[in-house]
């Protein structure tokens, strides 16, 4: 019986490691823009796992592992969000990518603009927008891991890009 | 079609849509303004760096927590003693305000108390097991099985989707076939 235990014990470990392989970086990513705070999102990926590694041991199956794990990383992220006040922006999220010196100050400033445009559209809106383009869901997977329908992912996705167009004008 | 009609379609996961959208906005500032735009939030929303290493041990590190958790489990106990308690200091007195008028109630002037009768027996329950649940670790449990099962349940939305298109498809190609024969013959 040791055995088969120990053996299910490392199954599931390698499940674990598997998953964070393949999808831990689009996680990261995922919480990271939600939180907007560094702290916040680490409280959020760590708790993820600790989920994750709930279910996997309880042996269920999971067809669709990365929406299964960015819904899981989405709902510690509702939970943190009930318990918490909301934090300050990442510092770091316009010059996350390496530009040319020459263009690189123009380009943060707009890569800037659009952040503070993304970051004062309402929660149920930019949620969407983060779940679609930053996690990769599809609007059916968005609007699964949110308890809403696929015609309001879709709507709200097109009402944040008009949001967007107007403060952005 | 107008640029309102054509501007979720810049979004839509539906690649005819999104050409039509697109081919719509070479033509039109307003429209190739929005699309531009569109680009630009998907570039800041993008996946935009490596996960770093302390977390990906930190991710490995939650199949040791499962010691964690059953080292805690013996205090919980505690709190569901005191939950038990507090049921049956509930239950206490929903029996003693039941009782409370019989026991207690005003007796007419020169009725002798007398004990009163013992309660009767209306059924007799059967032993009751109660038992220790780890409530946080059953949420999560729930949850993550709902969460999965939302995902499970989109595939078998998307597969009706196929399904459907497929007949529609079928369809089609039937009509097709029963005009170009009756255009041959």
């Amino acid at each position: 019986v040791t055995v088969d235990v120990d053996t299910a014990d490392a199954q599931r470990r390698r499940e674990l490691a598997e998953l964070v392989d393949a999808h831990g970086q689009a996680l990261w990513a995922l919480v990271r823009k939600l939180c907007r705070h560094q702290q916040d999102a680490e409280d959020a990926f760590q708790e993820t796992a600790v989920r994750a590694w709930k279910h996997l041991a309880g042996g269920r199956a999971i067809d669709n592992r990365r929406a299964w794990l960015l819904t899981i990383g989405y709902r510690v992220f509702l939970d943190q969000r009930r318990k918490t006040k909301p934090c300050d922006a990442f510092d770091d999220v316009a010059d996350a990518r390496s530009k040319p010196p020459s263009v690189e100050a123009e380009s943060n400033e707009e890569a800037g603009r659009v952040q503070a445009a993304i970051n004062e559209l309402p929660n149920e809106v930019r949620e969407v927008f983060v779940l679609h383009y930053t996690g990769g869901l599809s609007i059916q997977e968005t609007a699964a891991a949110m308890g809403i329908a696929a015609g309001t992912a879709k709507s709200r996705l097109a009402a944040g890009l008009n949001q967007l167009r107007r403060r952005l004008r | 079609m107008k640029c309102d009609d054509f501007l979720p379609w810049l979004a839509s996961e539906n690649s005819v849509r999104r050409a039509l959208a697109r081919r719509h906005a070479r033509r039109c500032a307003s429209c190739r303004a929005a699309a531009s735009l569109l680009d630009d939030v998907k570039h800041q929303l993008a996946v935009d760096e490596p996960l770093p290493e302390r977390l990906e041990e930190a991710f490995l590190s939650a199949a040791d927590a499962k010691e964690t958790a059953s080292v805690s489990w013996p205090t919980m106990p505690a709190r569901s003693g005191h939950r038990r308690e507090l049921w049956l200091a509930a239950l206490a007195a929903a029996v003693l305000l039941a009782l409370a008028p019989w026991l207690f109630g005003p007796r007419r002037q020169g009725e002798v108390a007398r004990a009163p009768d013992p309660p009767r027996e209306l059924r007799r329950v059967s032993e009751i097991v109660i038992v220790a649940i780890d409530s946080s670790a059953e949420f999560v449990r729930l949850e993550n099985d709902l969460a999965a099962l939302q995902v499970r349940l989109k595939e078998v939305e998307d597969n009706a989707h196929r399904l459907a298109a497929a007949q529609e498809l079928g369809r089609v190609l039937a009509d097709h076939d029963r005009v170009l024969v009756a255009a041959v013959f």
